[in-house]
């Protein structure tokens, strides 16, 4: 069993991020182990919980959290990419004193340091460039 | 022993050519070219695709396209010989194949 | 600590792409991390080089000011590709720092030797 970490770097309505999920869920049915996902850039909308597509379009989000919560996988967002783009969890909504709070559950927010931890326990690394 | 990663069109994007100009001028040729997304045009049979595909093949290294790219943009028929396809599983595979992943964009 | 040597591409020009940011800022948290970085500059990418930028009033960011202190954090292995400079016909231009060339061969061999490559 091999040990993989992905870096998402897509928004949700792009087909980068469709790629990222679907090799995730390559690498899980092979029986591999995903030691990290990591959400960097506009791949932070991605854990964005306000994300309401039309009725005839997937939501990529929903997509995402469904297969974090099932196999459990570590899902870090980062935090300077998040805060820009105005995804917040409960504590920095306080922090900063902001209406309302919209990370998606299953993911939390980390700094880049999660990336790089990434690149060191992780058998590959493997980049979805926007 | 890279696997290089390539998403865009080769209109879009010179990832494709400057990562073959380095497997060129490389001294070992056991790396590969995963051609994914918008990346997979560029295995049509376009007049603008031939100097690509020439360098592509006198390349020692593989060139691989991803299945479901292809039939998404429903490509199948219209390809140059020369390179292999894979499904997501092989996608997976490769990466463990060689030592590590390159992406391009 | 296990050490990975990371390789660092940029390859997109100034103010086109996020990609340059994010290359830097995966390169400064590494370098925090003590990995062993190479940074490299190929194609498009050398234009970070010029020192003539000038991003004042654009809301843009312009990297290449931090360039001149990487070695602050030990960061000495910067180089570019050889002829993208002259290519571009930018070869007397001025720099925001000495960088060493490197061939495409060289750049393959760097590539090979590195555990984790971010081409951004």
């Amino acid at each position: 069993m091999q040990s993989f970490t992905l870096v998402v770097f897509g928004a949700p309505d792009s087909q980068s991020s469709s790629t990222a999920l679907n090799y995730a869920k390559a690498v899980l049915k092979a029986g591999h182990h995903i030691y990290r996902l990591f959400f960097y850039q506009d791949g932070v909308f991605n854990a964005c919980s306000f994300n309401t597509p039309s009725q005839d379009e997937e939501n990529s989000s929903v997509n995402w959290q469904t297969l974090i919560q099932e196999h459990e996988l570590d899902a870090v967002v980062c935090v300077a990419s998040a805060l820009k783009r105005g995804i917040v969890n409960a504590a920095e909504a306080e922090r900063y004193e902001l209406a309302a709070s919209n990370l998606r559950q299953g993911f939390e927010i980390s700094g880049l340091g999660q990336l790089i931890d990434g690149v060191i326990q992780s058998d590959r690394v493997v980049n979805f460039l926007p | 022993m890279t696997l290089h990663l390539i998403n865009k069109s080769p209109a879009k994007s010179s990832a494709l050519n400057e990562c073959l100009s380095v497997l060129e001028a490389s001294n070992n040729s056991s790396s590969a070219i995963l051609l994914i997304e918008d990346a997979v045009y560029s295995a049509l049979k376009h007049p603008a695709n031939m100097a690509l595909h020439e360098k592509i093949k006198k390349l020692a290294s593989p060139c691989y396209l991803l299945k479901e790219d292809l039939l998404m943009r429903g490509l199948h028929a219209e390809l140059v010989e020369g390179f292999t396809i894979v499904d997501y599983a092989g996608f997976v595979q490769l990466s463990l194949d060689f030592k590590k992943v390159q992406s391009w964009s | 600590m296990t050490l990975k040597n990371i390789l660092i591409i940029i390859r997109q020009a100034p103010y086109s792409s996020l990609l340059p940011a994010a290359a830097l800022d995966v390169l400064l948290t590494a370098a925090a991390f003590e990995q062993p970085i190479t940074l490299l500059f190929m194609g498009e990418g050398v234009q970070h080089l010029l020192s003539a930028q000038n991003s004042t009033g654009s809301g843009m960011k312009n990297i290449s000011k931090a360039l001149p202190s990487l070695e602050l954090y030990e960061v000495d292995q910067v180089f570019m590709e050889k002829d993208a400079l002259a290519n571009r016909k930018l070869e007397n231009e001025k720099l925001v720092l000495q960088v060493e060339s490197l061939s495409l061969n060289q750049i393959a061999d760097a590539i090979e030797k590195a555990d984790q490559v971010f081409n951004f």
